[in-house]
């Protein structure tokens, strides 16, 4: 038999438990309440660490050395003197245009720009009441120059990476009524398709940029990236000069004249420490060089001089070929600072 | 490092608690807000670049020739030593009064074109020019058959003899008058001369009058102010334009042949005769 206190005492116990269990569940919500903070609290932590770290190097680059975070700005920016190709407006919106003055200026939120070309810096695009429209576009034999500067910011020797992009469109005529194609009204521009590929290829082999011109030979072919070390000048105030960089751009006229070091007309290319550029770019694809190619997947300067009456009309159709369907070129120079890792 | 490993194991027993498609629900969140978090700084990355760009035209090529029968390169047509003596083999020794020359104008990208025929007038010759029927005899001329067609009437037929695969090409043509629409006949009649001679002595082309001074454009144009020319060796100028393409070749190709007929019916020529020079030239239509 227990005595009243004991039944107290147990009460009082069962109590205790039910209002320590109590505390238990209130203190489990408050825990479970402050881990779902907690946690929430983590994530926007690190949201907000990386669009910070992301603010700081928009437009710059970041060098990770060791686990060191060292960044640096966009040393440089672009410009274009002149007016307006003539067929200028074809480039999409994106591009910002000539409005005053005769200068175009990249900047951080106009990053590209049209390349504007003057009397003797152009690629046949340049149009002004004198010129005749017969004298514009390019064809076998063209040659010419397309120039740019680099702006300096602060640094004065800074490395760059060319990438020329070229993109040809292809003419498309409208069907008359009866469904015939009707070639004497205007064509309108189509991007090359799926089919196009060799088209596309004798485009990219046969019409060609170069970094270098020494008078008689170009160097430095702007396939793909190329790269380059600038140190801009200082004018007397010691301030930094804009740099002038010159693309020079050339159809050879015919296979001899692109590739044939023994050519009688003149070769575009020498061969420098065992290459001879024009002839590496066909080797790397020769039937996207040669209509029709079959054979060797290597040519050489004598294989070429021995089969060149064969040769010499595959180019010359890859030529026609290029003529009878393209209309026009996008030429896109993408010019992208190299930080070096130090 | 405790309350970590309590902060995981309430993470555990609450993700254990929800049901399959809320588990579902939580991982594809998770996995979206990754992928947020980390694409839009890193494209943030890539802009650092700047761009210049510009159009450049391709001119075409040229896209209209001429040709001689079949097809054939035109340095296969022979124009020397028209024989005007020469005579038929019958038994009245009929004399032949007339030659006819087959040429073609072939190419791509186009649907009209102009002709025209520039030559000396040293020799009294007369001049025609008739378009070949590739409509009604399509597979006479595009398959070349080698044996003379019968043709109805109306028409006649202009021989070409290759030097190339020794075979003879037979192109019927309709001697009537070209209609308006110029795709068959007698073209002459819907050309003109662009310079015309006028004189006593002057050797008149089809129906025209020629007349060659120093005030025609043509004249000046080819010899500026020097005029003591020989009036036979400045050239006399025939155009016809809007010529429409007949014979499709392909989607884009056509050939269209033509015959040049040469005569000297009475008139009192012999073998012994001068050197005319004759241009024929094709070009797009401009208008």
């Amino acid at each position: 038999m227990y005595a009243f206190g004991e039944v107290e005492i147990i009460a009082k116990i069962r109590n205790a438990e039910g209002h320590i269990s109590n505390i238990d569940a209130n203190k489990n919500k408050r825990r479970t309440a402050f881990i779902k903070f907690a946690s929430s609290a983590v994530l926007l932590c690190l949201i907000i660490f990386v669009y910070t770290f992301a603010w700081f190097t928009m437009n710059k680059n970041a060098d990770v050395a060791g686990g060191d975070m060292k960044s640096a700005s966009l040393p440089f920016e672009l410009k274009t003197e002149g007016t307006e190709g003539f067929l200028d407006s074809c480039l999409d919106s994106s591009y910002k245009r000539l409005d005053s003055d005769s200068v175009v200026l990249t900047t951080a939120d106009g990053q590209s720009i049209q390349w504007l070309v003057t009397k003797d810096n152009n690629a046949n695009n340049y149009k002004d009441s004198d010129t005749n429209e017969d004298d514009t576009g390019i064809h076998p034999g063209s040659h010419g120059v397309l120039r740019f500067w680099i702006v300096p910011k602060e640094q004065q020797t800074i490395k760059v990476n060319y990438n020329l992009k070229i993109t040809p469109y292809k003419k498309q005529y409208p069907t008359t009524t009866d469904g015939k194609t009707d070639y004497d009204a205007k064509p309108s521009p189509v991007a090359l398709g799926e089919s196009d590929k060799t088209l596309a290829a004798y485009v990219d082999s046969h019409i060609l940029f170069f970094r270098h011109h020494d008078g008689k030979y170009y160097s430095d072919m702007l396939d793909d990236d190329l790269e380059e070390e600038i140190k801009f000048a200082e004018n007397n105030d010691g301030e930094l000069q804009p740099c002038e960089v010159t693309v020079y751009w050339v159809w050879p006229e015919t296979l001899g004249e692109a590739v044939l070091e023994n050519s009688s007309k003149g070769v575009i290319c020498q061969t420098i420490n065992g290459t001879n550029e024009v002839l590496k770019k066909l080797n790397k694809d020769p039937g996207g060089f040669l209509k029709g190619y079959y054979g060797e997947s290597k040519l050489t300067q004598d294989d070429i001089t021995k089969n060149y009456s064969r040769l010499s009309i595959q180019y010359n159709n890859a030529d026609e070929d290029i003529g009878d369907y393209i209309m026009f070129l996008m030429a896109e120079m993408t010019v992208s600072p190299i930080n070096s890792v130090n | 490092m405790v309350k970590f490993k309590e902060l995981m194991k309430t993470i555990q027993l609450k993700w254990n608690g929800l049901s399959r498609s809320k588990k579902i629900q939580a991982s594809a969140a998770a996995v979206v807000t990754l992928v947020l978090v980390i694409g839009l700084p890193v494209f943030a990355w890539f802009t650092s670049e700047r761009k210049t760009a510009t159009v450049i035209k391709i001119n075409a090529p040229t896209t209209i020739k001429i040709g001689a029968g079949n097809e054939e390169p035109v340095e296969m047509i022979d124009l020397s030593n028209i024989n005007v003596e020469e005579r038929l083999d019958d038994e009245n020794k009929t004399r032949i009064t007339e030659g006819t020359y087959v040429f073609c104008v072939t190419g791509k990208y186009l649907s009209k074109y102009d002709l025209q025929i520039a030559r000396t007038t040293n020799i009294d010759f007369d001049y025609e020019l008739y378009r070949v029927d590739s409509k009604t005899y399509e597979d006479v001329i595009s398959k070349g058959i080698t044996e003379k067609p019968t043709v109805g009437s109306g028409y006649e037929i202009a021989e070409y003899k290759s030097g190339l695969d020794g075979n003879t090409y037979y192109y019927p043509y309709q001697t009537s008058n070209s209609t308006d629409d110029k795709m068959q006949g007698n073209v002459t009649v819907k050309g003109g001369f662009l310079n015309a001679k006028a004189g006593e002595n002057s050797h008149t082309i089809g129906k025209g009058e020629e007349n060659i001074g120093g005030g025609t454009t043509f004249h000046t144009h080819n010899y500026s102010s020097y005029d003591k020319v020989n009036e036979y060796a400045e050239p006399l100028y025939w155009q016809v334009t809007g010529l429409p393409v007949t014979g499709q070749v392909g989607d884009v190709g056509f050939v269209d042949y033509y015959v040049l007929k040469i005569k000297w019916e009475n008139k009192n020529l012999t073998n012994n005769k001068e050197t005319d020079m004759l241009y024929i030239t094709a070009r797009k239509s401009v208008d």
